[in-house]
């Protein structure tokens, strides 16, 4: 594992940081043309400090109320999350026979179901304690892999890493990897196993019925 | 403590024996063993019985006063407690970095074991950490898979809970080397690994969400630890799944029927 520091980047590197951010993104921009190019890794911070900011903001009982805490982060969340594509890789190789119908009621139960955990354990982050390792990938390639460490409360290291790919609509995140454990797999698995003796209706349903138990469920302390 | 800074660790005839058996296996299991497909549950009924069994021990025996920790223990002493098993935990990390051929991370941790064991108290502070010395943490369980020995089939054990057989495996090896074990007096060993074991189960409380979010809980654990151990033996860099590399089809269905319908 490459050797980060805990330190929130001064200001002279955050200055350093966007100069230099700015002027790949011009070079980057030259080249594709008119599309609204960023970073994936300065999206990732960026995103990430809006949605940790805004529940700093909105501490209060936020604990005690798991629904309008996924309301923050979902406001910021989705306009950057491909369900649509994290659905397909979820379902596997049923994505094939579903109805579009059946497709977009799976993808939003999904993110659904990944908005409430990834909601539920921001609770237990600060905002000065996410710190984006250094990209080590190709940034012109249209999947990338953007790592994070965050600093719980408890004082201990997690890592937290997103994949995201280009789109026409920019970068999209598509799987969440907490821990070296990634979302996506974790579901793909888990709806297979489902599926073995069970159809997508009866799957849906209880996805469905699950979220509404699921919101009402104690929220951790 | 007092015997485990003493005690040399000293291999008795059946732990030899263990290790040779180890090495004979592993030189006899061939190459593929990390990135193997991924193999169905061949022990699944009777995973699911124990995982069943753990569920219920744990719900009445361990959460509770688990729970109870994370309320009553201010979090700075509950900090130290962890450094402190963390360290103890040193010689084993240190040994199967060498065993892995990871030179420089087992000497880093060798230098972190001797900071940290002196000027951190016997471990209870982490200036190592302070000072950017990160840990490797690596066990017998990854360093079998680093050797070329395939992972067996998913194991479910009575009370520690998840594990493939490679990992049991591993885990019997390294016993030997936890100083607890080594403890004389029988009650402090007994209060040390209750102890251990509220603070491991404290840490995965956060992870309960997720498991709560699950279809299926034996599923999602075995899947997790699957993956992370997956992530752990390639040191947080594990090649990616290849199904996360298929193309988006509802994307390609409509460039294909040329219609811009953004939904």
């Amino acid at each position: 594992m490459t050797r980060i520091s805990h330190l929130p980047a001064s200001n002279r590197n955050r200055a350093a940081l966007i100069s230099s951010t700015f002027l790949a993104g011009l070079l980057v921009c030259a080249q594709l043309a008119a599309e609204p190019v960023e970073r994936p890794d300065v999206l990732i911070e960026i995103t990430a400090h809006k949605i940790l900011e805004a529940l700093g903001a909105r501490c209060h009982g936020l604990s005690q109320n798991p629904a309008s805490l996924a309301d923050i982060v979902d406001e910021f969340l989705l306009p950057h999350f491909d369900t649509g594509y994290a659905g397909q890789l979820a379902l596997g190789k049923h994505w094939r026979s579903a109805t579009p119908q059946q497709r977009r009621q799976f993808e939003d139960a999904l993110y659904q179901s990944i908005l409430r955990t990834y909601a539920a354990g921001l609770l237990d982050f600060t905002a000065d304690s996410l710190t984006v390792l250094p990209f080590k990938g190709d940034v012109t390639a249209s999947r990338v892999l953007v790592r994070t460490k965050v600093l719980l409360s408890s004082g201990t290291t997690v890592p937290v890493n997103y994949r995201l790919r280009m789109t026409s609509d920019g970068w999209k995140v598509y799987d969440i990897i907490i821990e070296g454990i990634s979302y996506i797999t974790n579901y793909r698995r888990s709806v297979a196993a489902e599926l073995a003796n069970s159809d997508l209706n009866s799957l849906i349903e209880r996805l469905n019925r699950h979220a509404d138990t699921a919101i009402s469920v104690e929220a951790p302390e | 403590m007092r015997c485990a800074q003493n005690s040399r660790v000293r291999l008795s005839t059946l732990e030899a024996a263990i290790w040779f058996s180890l090495v004979a296996l592993s030189g006899c299991a061939g190459v593929p063993s990390v990135d193997q497909e991924y193999e169905p549950d061949r022990l699944e009924n009777m995973n699911r019985g124990i995982y069943q069994f753990n569920d219920a021990m744990d719900r009445a025996l361990i959460k509770p006063p688990a729970k109870a920790y994370r309320r009553i223990v201010p979090a700075p002493v509950a900090r130290r407690v962890r450094n402190f098993f963390t360290n103890l935990a040193a010689p084993v990390d240190i040994i199967n970095n060498m065993l892995q051929g990871k030179f420089k991370p087992g000497f880093s941790d060798f230098g972190r074991f001797l900071f940290n064991s002196t000027v951190g108290l016997a471990g209870l502070f982490d200036p190592a950490g302070k000072i950017g010395m990160e840990r490797h943490p690596e066990d017998f369980g990854q360093t079998l898979a680093v050797w070329g020995v395939g992972q067996g089939p998913y194991i479910v054990l009575p009370f520690f809970g998840a594990n493939t057989l490679r990992d049991t495996v591993g885990w019997i090896v390294g016993l030997p080397l936890d100083p607890l074990i080594r403890l004389d007096d029988n009650s402090s060993r007994l209060g040390l690994f209750a102890l251990k074991a509220i603070t491991i189960r404290v840490s995965l409380l956060p992870a309960e969400r997720a498991l709560e979010e699950s279809l299926d809980p034996y599923v999602f654990l075995r899947e997790a630890y699957l993956q992370r151990r997956r992530y752990e033996i390639y040191d947080g860099d594990p090649p990616q799944e290849s199904f996360l590399e298929e193309e988006y089809i509802d994307e390609l269905d409509r460039k294909s029927e040329s219609i811009v319908a953004p939904r």
